[in-house]
């Protein structure tokens, strides 16, 4: 099985066009929601914002902890959200770990803890798409 | 989902930039500042759906 995908254009004024690699998710806890997340091979674990985290009911009890981007350092907690992916007849489904971040008022970014290791995934930047291959056989429709 | 995110990835959604949005059914059903704002506008509309939420980048440049 694999999952193909096209960059989403985004244009800025004054900056140039950009695209980027985007993804529909569908996150699930106690509540549900779909949203489009940006695969960031630069981030070691996901992350999502607070407002998503109490949407969807997450367990919030963990520590907060310092948690660094290059934007500096934030307050988060860790906790974890199952996640579906859809293309077509195709469906993923898993756990994952979250960095659930106070300041962050941003669509989900999809760090490499246990999506990387989930799937292979092809970036072909130079024809604005990318293509996953789940790693493993149990993964299907 | 999969209506949601074609109609996402093809359509001009700068009017909305720096928003939150939800999708459904090939259109822009709700917009706000916050998540929580938009999701609460799209469940009081449809009840019964997973709301399809997303955040329009604005112009700045994205560095993560």
């Amino acid at each position: 099985m694999t999952m193909h995908f096209r960059y989403k254009l985004q244009e800025r004024k004054n900056h140039g066009n950009v695209y980027a690699p985007c993804i529909p998710l569908t996150f699930s806890g106690k509540q549900k929601l779909t949203s489009v997340a940006l695969i960031d091979s630069g981030a070691d674990t996901p992350v999502i914002s607070r407002d998503f985290a109490e949407l969807l009911e997450l367990d919030l009890r963990g520590k907060k902890q310092d948690v660094a981007g290059i934007g500096g350092t934030v307050k988060g907690t860790l906790s974890k959200v199952s996640v579906k992916i859809e293309k077509g007849h195709d469906r993923v489904v898993f756990q994952m770990p979250v960095w659930v971040l106070d300041d962050f008022n941003n669509n989900p970014l999809l760090g490499r803890e246990v999506f990387f290791d989930k799937f292979n995934i092809k970036f072909q930047q130079n024809e604005k798409k990318f293509i996953l291959s789940p790693t493993s056989s149990r993964a299907g429709r | 989902m999969e209506q949601e995110f074609k109609f996402f990835m093809k359509e001009d959604f700068s009017q909305y930039k720096d928003e939150w949005v939800a999708i459904s059914q090939n259109k822009v059903i709700a917009s706000g500042k916050t998540a929580k704002e938009v999701f609460n506008k799209a469940k009081k509309q449809q009840p019964k759906t997973t709301p399809f939420i997303t955040k329009v980048r604005g112009n700045e440049a994205m560095l993560f």
